[in-house]
């Protein structure tokens, strides 16, 4: 987990005082995980070798003590004489690796002892000494001799202990004859080949369970080195960002989540950086054209104080001053619509005929219209159901009063609703001044004027287009403009049409 | 929540002192008894031991063998002796203490036999101190059981020539 740091006194971009919280806690996960599943594996590994040499002895053990037992149940008189002289030949033959004396083991691997017992536990015969006559308390023996319902002629017993390279196998059967205990043969083996060759299986387990475990590990830093790195570029990143600089990009190879964050790291950086610059541009121009009116109010002002003046200039002057004034309340008022209509898109719309607005508009301005010798013209046949009514308003009504502002004395303006497959056009063409073609693409751009002087004279503020660009957008519209100097301008406004069921008052 | 933990841990280590301050015993002896479940790899072999309080009756050989008759209060072991089994008199002469038993004791054969008298020759040597046991048992007039009268010393039981290893596998099997 990166730490972060913020001294509020000093500074207050977030310092990443460490990174490696992350990479720790995912080479960690990684590695236990494994040396779990491998110590998973080398339990399981050790216990099913262990099984399997435990099934082999107990075959072989239990095979050789019912070959004795059978041996001894032949004699007619079990005794230590008859029974020392049947184990002799059983070893004389190589069936069981043991000596008559038992002091000596033949097999220095595999050292054997025999006890041979009564259906007592009484001991008849032991390989390892003169311990006839001893009760042979022995579990393997007690279990081989005990009857009951469901071992009635006693047990095949094989018992086995494994320590530190020495494997001790203990087996002992009953001698029945004549469907009568007589006796048990018990026999022990110490086995360190095969203890041995356990041991060394283990050991060869655990050092590869430790090898690789330690690859592992190194692979897993190496890994998580890798992914944090990556993280770190990005963090990186952020804290130049967050210091201004909206230039700079984030570089990451490769295709997977992170380079797909650091793509979008990229476009959120750029949609930050340009509005950035539509920021400042937007308040470079909005503080000029605050600025002068101001300063046009403020040299009237001093005009009127320092110099004596008869009354009708003043009166003059102070009429201008109320332009000015006029001015700056339109400029403020526009730039608070377009405030409100920017970058939103509107959720709920109110589906409306688009020919009553149209024309409460043009009645409108049409008193405006005929003081400037305009004759409008409305062409509304092709009505459809579109937007909502006071988006549609304020388009039609910037439109039409721009189309009267800039047209010529005795022109004309002609308003005409069309409808298309899936769209709804409105189409405002004036026979005015018309627009360069070279300042067609500004002309919806903040604060922007082809003829500043007529702008102003007319009381423009620059703001009226960008709104209805602005308004268009967010009803998810589409506007165009054709213009030829001299001639006129017409601009082509389209909105997705609603066919449903509308109040069409 | 920490010290709701340290409290029970401060309470469970004094109740585990106090358990075993009130398990002291006054005259502690081992009575020997056969397990119900033959144990392997242990150096007893078949045969376990309980512990007993004497309660100032430590050198009374004769009351301390009526009480083992009664049987063993630990549930893994079992008495071998058969119910009733009665003591009928105790000797020491020399190294040998000779018990003799009723006749109900003298019922057993073969193998249940043999751990009776190991788990009881096995008791009295620990007891007293002595080198040998003789156990003496006479059959009633109309068994046609053998008489007990078998003699053992501390090297007549064989119960386990392994070291003490862990098990490994199914020791049943």
């Amino acid at each position: 987990m990166a730490i972060i740091s913020v001294n509020e006194n000093e500074n207050t971009v977030p310092v990443y005082r460490r990174y490696w919280g992350t990479q720790a806690r995912y080479a960690m996960t990684y590695v236990l995980i494994t040396l779990c599943a491998l110590l998973l594996l080398n339990i399981y590994s050790t216990r099913v070798s262990q099984r399997l040499f435990h099934q082999a002895k107990k075959t072989a053990m239990i095979e050789k003590c019912l070959i004795a037992a059978s041996d001894i149940r032949e004699l007619e008189v079990i005794s230590t004489t008859t029974v020392t002289d049947a184990v002799a030949q059983l070893a004389s033959l190589k069936v069981i690796s043991t000596t008559t004396d038992g002091m000596a083991p033949l097999d220095s691997t595999k050292v054997s002892r025999l006890i041979v017992t009564d259906q007592a536990g009484v001991i008849i015969y032991d390989s390892y000494g003169p311990n006839a006559g001893r009760y042979a308390m022995l579990p393997e023996v007690v279990q081989a001799l005990s009857t009951d319902a469901h071992a009635r002629f006693g047990n095949e017993v094989f018992t086995w202990r494994y320590h530190d390279g020495t494997m001790q196998s203990h087996a002992a059967v009953p001698v029945v004859a004549y469907g009568t205990i007589v006796g048990c043969v018990y026999m022990m083996e110490t086995d360190t080949a095969l203890g041995g060759l356990i041991q060394s299986l283990q050991r060869t387990l655990l050092q590869i369970t430790l090898i690789l475990e330690v690859t592992l590990i190194l692979f897993s830093l190496a890994f998580s080195n890798t992914f944090s790195r990556r993280i770190r570029q990005i963090m990186a990143s952020m804290r130049i960002i967050q210091q201004g600089d909206y230039t700079h990009k984030v570089s990451l190879s490769g295709h997977d989540e992170l380079t797909f964050l650091g793509d979008e790291f990229n476009d959120l950086t750029e949609r930050l950086q340009t509005s950035e610059q539509k920021r400042r541009r937007f308040v470079s121009d909005a503080s000029h054209e605050l600025k002068t009116p101001l300063a046009s109010i403020k040299l009237l002002t001093d005009s009127i104080l320092q110099n004596d003046m008869d009354m009708d200039t003043v009166r003059e002057f102070v009429s201008d001053i109320g332009n000015e004034a006029d001015r700056l309340n339109r400029t403020t008022g526009k730039l608070l619509s377009l405030t409100r209509v920017d970058g939103q898109l509107t959720e709920e719309c109110e589906i409306i005929y688009m020919s009553p607005t149209i024309e409460r508009v043009v009645r409108m301005l049409s008193v405006i219209a005929a003081e400037n010798g305009i004759t409008i013209e409305t062409d509304l046949l092709e009505d459809s159901p579109v937007l909502f009514e006071d988006d549609l308003y304020q388009v039609a009504f910037n439109l039409v009063e721009n189309g009267i502002k800039y047209n010529t004395p005795g022109g004309k303006l002609t308003v005409t609703l069309r409808r298309n497959e899936d769209t709804a056009e409105l189409i405002v063409a004036d026979t005015g001044v018309g627009i360069p073609a070279d300042m067609l693409s500004h002309i919806f751009e903040r604060f922007y004027r082809v003829d500043k002087a007529r702008s102003r004279a007319t009381g423009g503020s620059g703001l009226g287009l960008a709104i209805v660009r602005a308004i268009i957008q967010r009803n998810r519209g589409e506007i165009s403009v054709t213009s030829e100097v001299g001639r006129g301008t017409t601009f082509t406004v389209s909105f997705p049409v609603f066919d449903t069921e509308v109040d069409a008052t | 929540m920490k010290k709701l933990f340290a409290a029970l841990l401060v309470f469970a280590t004094l109740a585990v002192f106090s358990a075993c301050r009130y398990s002291g015993m006054q005259d502690p002896v081992s009575f020997y008894y056969p397990r119900r479940e033959i144990a392997y790899g242990n150096a007893d072999g078949v045969i376990g031991t309980e512990t007993r309080e004497a309660a100032g009756h430590k050198d009374d050989l004769r009351y301390l063998l009526a009480v083992y008759l009664q049987g063993p209060l630990d549930e893994t072991l079992y008495s071998p002796f058969p119910a009733g089994c009665r003591l009928l008199s105790v000797s020491t002469a020399g190294d040998t203490i000779a018990i003799t038993l009723d006749s109900r004791f003298a019922s057993l054969h073969d193998l249940d036999l043999s751990i009776a008298c190991a788990s009881l020759a096995k008791t009295c040597l620990t007891l007293s101190g002595a080198q040998s046991v003789h156990i003496e048992s006479t059959p009633a007039e109309n068994d046609s059981a053998n008489a007990v009268n078998i003699i053992l010393s501390r090297n007549s039981v064989l119960l386990e020539e392994a070291v003490v290893t862990v098990p490994v596998g199914d020791p049943t099997e």
